[in-house]
């Protein structure tokens, strides 16, 4: 569960300050997507920055779960994300010198400064080649990101944000680069993997009506100018 | 090393030619290296070889005290009086005469039927027992293995040495001076050669043992009017050795400045180029120290691969090179410039650190690459 709490951030703007969030509540809770949508510009990925743990608000408070992410420092964030924490990008930004089944593997590699080994590594990777298969890539596991497509190419990304069984999951317009079907299909996936994994997931997208014919997207959260049009969702 | 190890794996063709430039570097430096210490050696590893606490040269008598310029071997000339100044010291146990010239020496035909055999050779007398290649008896010399070569002379059979013959009394060392072979005299004998060749028949220079501190010498300088050094001080007064390892020291100096630099743009423009992966790993969590770990290594496993091929290329030519080149080929020749090229480039791989520590994991969040 993600829990804002009063959340305001501002950025620097010239002289003076732009209001990114202004004193936003919300709840994220586990087992469901949460949509937040809005104009260019309200605040959405501000938003998810927050969750994550990549800008420190204003003021107020983030929980994931029980910790503050507001309160970390970088470094204690960042462990937070890669124990915690998945996230999915509007690109599916995969690295391109790693086969997709090494797309997952890295996260195992985020904090360790050597590899891990043996038995360790065999489950490892028994584990990402269920997950591809579960997100519909089975046996792709080898290739690399040049050679998949748009669609495929989220689906990696969403399995390398779900490898470390997160129990927050972050989702940043994870549907623009896609034409209106595979749009649905990828959402109706993180649908899927959300309920059966229990995550409180959040996705920000600005087109909620390329999404109509996805179930299971009742919880919406309308931004604009950094405030949240349904302050009643906590 | 998870993503570095793949990064070189998939962009082989580009670590390879980075490799490649690396290998090239530390060939020129390594061969340089081992062409410089073998022209030193052979300006420099006879008086390199005497044993003295100091070496003290002078201006000649007769010449005004206000000629500049640094005092060599060649036109030194020590008087008995400084000597004894010297050897009465306080702190010095013993001050002994170094002569010093150059001439050609001539191997006599022993059995009237081979033909005779000349070279250009140095001649170095000192007291016998002074060195373990100054003859202990007069009228024989001790020829270095570089001088028994050129001369193709033997042991026991006879060398002219400025119209005097002398008796090969042994084939010893590898005494070089100023790019020619030595031949090893008594001082005496070595006295009579130079007035037989228009010398003075004073010393060049006197080998001084002691306990003496810097302070010491500079007082009996001025005293004695001479200049003392340390053996490896007296160095620069052998002709062109100090413009000689000077320039060839450039020259590597600059080829490791090269490297540093190409080493350092490579990984600079190659962390840049991938600022946007490094963003994405930040915001999937990984910690900057994995990141920075991750791209040390990399530069360290280019570096350290073509290093080692260079490296092995210096040993080739040292090994072919033989004795048609002045080479050396040692430990230290060999692997103290290998070396430097390794810690140089990793000089170059920390300036391109700075571009990983600074990703901001934030662009990674709705951005289109
Ligand atoms: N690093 C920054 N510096 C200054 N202002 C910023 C920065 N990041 C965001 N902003 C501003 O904060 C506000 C919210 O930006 P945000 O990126 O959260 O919007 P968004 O809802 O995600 O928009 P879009 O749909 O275009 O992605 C905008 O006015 C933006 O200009
Ligand atoms: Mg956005």
């Amino acid at each position: 569960m993600i829990t804002f709490d009063d959340v305001t951030l501002t950025h620097p703007d010239g002289a003076g300050r732009v209001t990114a969030l202004d004193h936003v509540h919300l709840v994220v809770p586990d087992g469901a997507v949460t949509v937040l949508t809005g104009p260019s510009g309200s605040g959405k990925s501000s938003l998810l920055a927050v969750a994550a743990g990549l800008v420190r608000p204003d003021s107020g408070r983030v929980l994931l779960d029980d910790d503050d992410v507001a309160r970390l420092a970088p470094s204690a964030a960042a462990a937070l994300r890669r124990e915690r924490v998945g996230v999915v990008f509007q690109q599916a930004n995969l690295l391109p010198s790693l086969t997709v089944r090494d797309q997952l593997l890295v996260m195992g590699e985020l904090g360790a400064v050597a590899g891990g080994r043996g038995q360790r590594r065999r489950e490892l990777r028994e584990h990402a080649d269920a997950l591809l298969a579960e997100v519909g890539l089975d046996g792709l596991g080898r290739r690399r990101p040049h050679q998949l497509s748009g669609g495929q190419r989220q689906r990696v990304a969403i399995a390398r944000a779900l490898v470390h069984a997160p129990s927050v999951l972050l989702v940043d317009e994870p549907t623009s680069a896609l034409d209106s079907e595979r749009a649905a299909e990828v959402v109706e996936l993180l649908v899927r993997l959300t309920r059966e994994r229990g995550t409180a997931t959040l996705l920000v997208t600005h087109d909620l009506d390329r999404l109509n014919s996805v179930p299971g997207l009742e919880r919406v959260v309308r931004m604009s100018d950094g405030r949240l049009d349904v302050p009643a969702l906590r | 090393m998870f993503v570095a190890w793949r990064d070189l794996r998939a962009a082989r063709g580009r670590f390879a030619l980075l490799a490649a430039v690396v290998a090239l570097v530390t060939l020129l430096v390594g061969s340089l290296t081992g062409l410089t210490a073998g022209l030193a050696a052979q300006n420099v590893s006879a008086v390199l070889g005497l044993d003295a606490d100091a070496v003290v040269l002078a201006r000649p008598a007769g010449s005004s005290g206000s000629t500049s310029g640094a005092l060599t071997f060649a036109d030194s000339s020590v008087s008995s009086a400084q000597q004894s100044a010297w050897a009465s010291a306080a702190g010095v146990t013993g001050a002994w005469p170094l002569g010093v010239s150059q001439t050609r020496a001539t191997r006599q035909s022993s059995s009237g039927t081979a033909s005779t055999q000349s070279a250009a050779v140095a001649v170095l007398g000192t007291d016998p027992g002074l060195t373990a290649t100054t003859p202990a008896s007069p009228a024989t010399v001790v020829l270095s293995t570089p001088a028994a070569e050129a001369l193709k002379a033997r042991t026991g059979e006879t060398v002219e040495l400025g119209g005097q013959r002398f008796t090969v009394a042994q084939v010893s060392g590898d005494g070089w001076y100023s790019h020619t072979p030595v031949v090893w005299t008594t001082f005496l004998d070595w006295q009579q050669l130079s007035r037989a060749t228009g010398g003075s028949g004073e010393a060049s220079a006197l080998l001084v043992r002691g306990d003496l501190d810097g302070d010491q010498r500079a007082a009996l300088d001025t005293r004695t009017g001479t200049t003392a050094t340390t053996l490896l001080g007296s160095l620069g007064a052998i002709g062109a050795f100090r413009s000689e390892v000077g320039s060839l020291g450039l020259i590597i100096g600059l080829l490791l400045v090269v490297s540093a630099l190409v080493v350092g743009a490579f990984f600079t423009v190659w962390t840049l180029q991938r600022t946007a992966d490094v963003a994405v790993l930040k915001a999937l969590g990984a910690s900057t120290r994995s990141l920075v770990v991750d791209a040390l290594g990399q530069g360290t496993a280019v570096l350290v691969g073509g290093v080692a091929a260079g490296t092995a290329g210096v040993v080739a030519i040292g090994l072919a090179a033989g004795t048609a080149v002045p080479f050396v080929l040692s430990p230290l020749t060999a692997l103290a410039p290998s070396l430097l090229v390794v810690v140089l480039g990793l000089v170059g791989v920390l300036v391109a650190l700075r571009a990983i520590v600074s990703a901001n994991p934030l662009t990674a969040l709705g951005s289109i690459r």
